[in-house]
């Protein structure tokens, strides 16, 4: 018999086999329908961001329409509405009253992945107050709970419950034609036992992987289309990795000839090691190794700083002209104003303020590398950081999006700052030229580098489970 | 017990829980010791800052505002809870009100979303799953050896069977929790066990004693009534999926799609917009404060406001005061509507899975919440309006209209604000809101209990002897 003969048998008789047992065709429908639900469940959530995102780029034009109106109607004569809010002064143009909202929109498949996006900012207000302490503020209303808990999204279901499903449909393999006592009669073919378990599991593999990547490409098609075809494959590549890993680990216990109950027993030990215990003890070892400062620190500092600096302001401002010529342009006032005396203590306050980030920055830098380091140890670690980057909701964009406000802001400053100082008044004319705040979003290359390295670890996994399946399955033998 | 003791793989799963379960607790101890001392320190730092405040205008004091801590719950180390997912403080200012900030989850790794191990999650999530394997081949093992009939001819009964194999696998999983407990007391005793934590401390340990005890009643349930080990085993791992890492994921979202919450942006604007609806306080222009004024004037028998026997500027700050607040609380209010509103959906769905209920109460009673959360916030919010209407009316009283902005008071008045205390909300509040939760749990045992004793006889002899 050839081959791809004994291959094609093998495929029907599954097929008829899954379709007999009725426990796992019930396994097989409750996961389509959670996949189906975790697909709505995420195209929901990317909806209701771009709505968000919507509102918040709608409140930048409706500020700046605001403004130029009372700019336009004072410099025909009108008072403005309150001297508190009078946009003519440098300091409310740029100000709460004029800020720019800076906005991440969704990752391209955060439909599939909702990661870091339901907690971490997408948007930040921008004025020329804005500073380290901003960043910390400004979090979604969502209930603490539903934090907490994450979503029920793809991803989740591709890390979590996919792996069982696999091991539902794979832990028997082996041990249950050598529990009917069919190996012998099986291996008595011209097959291998290696073969008869690649075949049975690939026609496994196939429907799983279908499912799935069925799944999300719908989903991909229904939260808008197809534009980012780098991600998409990236991701694909992810899942069937991912989900290879467990089918290659169940036939590696197979292998080893023992009983059913033992098989799964082990496997879903090894789910429960791979999967639960080992991220949440690397957590709490990232935690005891490096634990963060507290960042209630930070705010505190802020206030003595402030409190500091409002006593020395003039110190304050004569230094920050001599460290900052290209804000003053040479016209600063002999006498300087109350807005530029202002200004050298909210600066003051907002150096004192980088300096304390910066600590916490390198600390927490040493609790990601630690945790870096160890992923390796579990591939759903690994694939959960592959899916979230594939989708563009994964720490690293959104810690991106924050450099880039960052810099806008004091992009911002810039404009702002040197009319403070030397006292100007604002006009209407300026508007245009008002900073707007334009997103580099990483592209797909830079996606692909920096998931290739955890991917090339998730498929280093994958060849030493498989190693060890076709070691232990070439030792099978048909009369033991 | 002695299927267990032979069993090495069973030996060493015992083991991997109970060493689980004591780093959770001493890795959390040491998390909540540290994170407490810090905020105890800070906010003695700013209480400090508070009093030692110079000689300032009242407003001054307004827009500089005062910051508080949320104090941790002493038994946060056991159940953190939803703590590191909501706000650590609050910056309490004049005309607004803000959004805890420095929630810790938002400064920590993708990684946090995997859970944390805590000993509340080792107990909930890991010994349910313990137990399942220590006891799914209770029965049927003993059916597929041909025990069974073996048992019954000798003149035990099925219900004395069944007992047994609950009280082996019962003490099993007793062998695995106890650590846990022991160790979450000796902690909490080593602090200062205040009345707050000793009954709670009962309470909790009441909690999970339940929810273990129904998950031994369901595993030697399912165990008496499927054929073989193989399937019992199959069966009780896809209902430890379902209650334990399907349902909170998939109750969460079903909540927020029945009622879904505004963004952050979106419940800001329409605040926004409701502020601007009312009247500005800043504005000496604005309608409202205009016709404010004028009922002021005729009240006093007076042509204008310098006349006025107080400071006018301090009574428009506070009448301003006054309206933002509440436009803010009855926004604020929606929002908390809205929450509870997903609460009562997940409590209800509390009835399919003892997981989600267990949680529920766990957080409720070790007080870490979402409504301990919430009672931080509204603790917060009474204290600043207290605080702001304190130094406004500093502003009406001891501060002339005339040339307003040049004066101060004196800062021996600092000292005499109140300090702000965290108060978690009362144990037994929280456990009458909980009726239906105590409920469900109650049912989690007294259902696999009905079916033991229902299905125990016919099922164990026919087997027994069919098979």
């Amino acid at each position: 018999m050839a081959a791809h003969t004994v291959f094609r048998t093998v495929l029907r008789n599954e097929w008829r086999l899954l379709m007999a047992d009725r426990p796992l065709r019930i396994a097989l429908g409750l996961f389509a329908l959670l996949l189906a639900y975790a697909l709505a469940n995420g195209v929901v959530w990317m909806r209701f961001q771009e709505r968000t995102a919507e509102v918040a780029r709608a409140g930048n034009v409706e500020r700046a329409v605001a403004i130029e109106e009372e700019l336009t109607a004072i410099e025909n004569g009108a008072e403005p509405a309150s001297p508190f809010s009078d946009p003519r002064r440098p300091n409310v143009l740029g100000g709460a009253r004029g800020r720019h909202t800076a906005v991440l929109d969704p990752g391209p498949l955060t439909a599939l992945a909702v990661g870091q996006s339901d907690l971490l900012p997408y948007y930040y207000d921008v004025n020329i107050y804005t500073n380290e302490s901003s960043f910390h503020q400004n979090g979604e209303v969502e209930s603490p709970l539903n934090l907490m808990v994450g979503r029920f999204d793809l991803a989740f279901l591709v890390v979590y419950l996919l792996p069982l499903l696999v091991l539902a449909l794979s832990f028997n393999v082996l041990s249950e034609e050598h529990e009917q006592g069919t190996l012998a009669l099986t291996l008595s073919q011209p097959v291998s036992a290696r073969g008869v378990v690649a075949a049975r599991l690939a026609f496994r593999a196939l429907l799983v992987v279908g499912m799935v990547l069925a799944g999300a490409l719908a989903g991909t098609m229904l939260a808008g289309g197809f534009g980012a075809p780098g991600r998409i494959v990236l991701w694909c590549v992810a899942v069937v990795t991912y989900t290879l890993f467990w089918f290659v680990l169940a036939a590696w216990v197979n292998s080893l000839r023992r009983s059913s109950a033992w098989n799964a027993t082990v496997l879903v030990g090894a789910w429960l090691v791979l999967v639960v215990v080992l991220p949440a003890a690397i957590n709490i070892a990232a935690g005891l190794l490096h634990p963060l400062p507290s960042r209630v620190e930070m705010i505190t500092v802020q206030r003595e700083a402030s409190n500091e600096a409002v006593n020395r302001r003039s110190e304050l401002l004569a230094r920050y002209l001599e460290d900052h010529p290209e804000m003053a342009e040479g016209v600063v006032a002999d006498e300087p104003g109350l807005g530029a005396l202002a200004w050298a203590a909210t600066d003051a306050v907002n150096r004192r303020l980088e300096e304390v980030t910066g600590e916490h920055d390198a600390r927490r830098a040493e609790q990601i590398a630690l945790v870096r380091r160890y992923r390796f140890l579990s591939p759903a670690l690994l694939a959960q950081e592959v899916l979230t980057d594939a989708a563009g909701t994964g720490d690293a964009r959104f810690a991106a999006f924050q450099t880039q406000v960052r810099d806008f802001a004091e992009h911002w400053r810039q404009f702002f700052v040197p009319a403070i100082l030397a006292d100007e008044q604002m006009s209407a004319s300026i508007l245009p030229n008002t900073p707007r705040f334009r997103l580099a979003d990483e592209t797909s290359a830079d996606v692909t580098r920096r998931a290739g390295v955890p991917l090339a670890l998730l498929g280093g996994l994958l060849v030493f489970v498989s190693a060890g399946a076709a070691i232990g399955l070439g030792r099978v033998r048909g009369a033991d | 017990m002695g299927q267990i003791r032979e069993d090495r793989y069973g030996v060493f799963l015992l083991g991997l829980v109970v060493a689980l379960g004591v780093v959770a607790v001493l890795g959390a101890r040491h998390h909540a010791a540290s994170e407490a001392e810090q905020r105890t320190r800070y906010q003695a730092i700013v209480d400090r800052q508070w009093v030692e405040q110079p000689d300032r205008h009242p407003h001054r004091v307004i827009h500089n505002g005062f910051l508080v801590f949320r104090e941790e719950a002493p038994l946060a180390f056991f159940d953190p809870g939803v703590g590191a997912w909501a706000g650590t403080s609050l910056f309490l200012e004049g005309h607004r009100q803000n959004a805890a900030d420095f929630g810790d989850a938002r400064h920590a790794t993708a990684m946090l979303r995997f859970g944390r191990l805590t000993p509340a999650s080792v107990l909930s999530l890991l010994l349910p799953l313990f137990v399942v394997v220590a006891g799914f081949a209770s029965v049927s093992a003993e059916r597929e050896r041909g025990m069974l009939r073996l048992l019954l001819a000798q003149g035990a009964t099925p219900a004395q069977i069944l007992a047994g194999k609950v009280l082996g696998t019962g003490a099993v999983a007793a062998l695995a929790a106890l650590p846990i407990g022991l160790a979450t007391v000796a902690i909490a005793g080593s602090g200062s066990p205040g009345p707050f934590s000793v009954g709670r401390m009962a309470g909790l340990a009441a909690i999970y004693t339940a929810y273990l005890a129904g998950w031994v009643l369901v595993t030697v349930l399912i165990s008496s009534l499927r054929a073989s080990s193989r399937s019992t085993l199959v069966q009780l791992i896809a209902v430890w999926v379902a209650l334990c890492v399907a349902a909170p994921r998939l109750g969460a979202s079903v909540a927020g799609a029945l009622h879904p919450l505004p963004s952050r942006a979106e419940f800001t604007a329409q605040v926004e917009r409701a502020l601007n609806e009312v009247g500005d306080s800043h504005n000496p222009q604005d309608p409202f404060f205009l016709s404010l004024r004028d009922e002021y004037l005729s009240r006093y028998q007076v042509s204008s406001v310098e006349e006025l026997p107080m400071n006018w500027g301090g009574v428009v700050s506070r009448e301003g005061e006054a309206i933002s607040s509440r436009i803010h609380e009855e926004h604020q209010q929606d929002l908390v509507e809205g929450q509870r509103r997903q609460d009562r959906v997940l409590s209800r769905a509390g009835l399919l899975s003892p997981y989600l209920v267990v949680r529920d109460l766990s957080m409720a009673v070790a007080g870490t919440g979402p409504e301990a959360m919430e009672a931080f916030r509204a603790q917060a919010e009474a204290h600043r309006y207290d605080l702001i209407q304190r130094l406004n009316d500093l502003h009406i009283n001891e501060i002339h209209y005339e040339n307003d902005r040049a004066q101060r008071v004196s800062r021996e008045h600092w000292a005499e604000f109140p300090t702000f205390e965290t108060r978690p909300p009362p144990l037994g509040g929280v456990l009458a809101a909980r009726s239906l939760s105590l409920s469900a749990l109650a049912l989690w045992i007294l259902l696999p209990l009905l079916g033991l004793a229902r299905g125990r006889l016919a099922r164990v002899e026919v087997d027994g002897s069919g098979s």
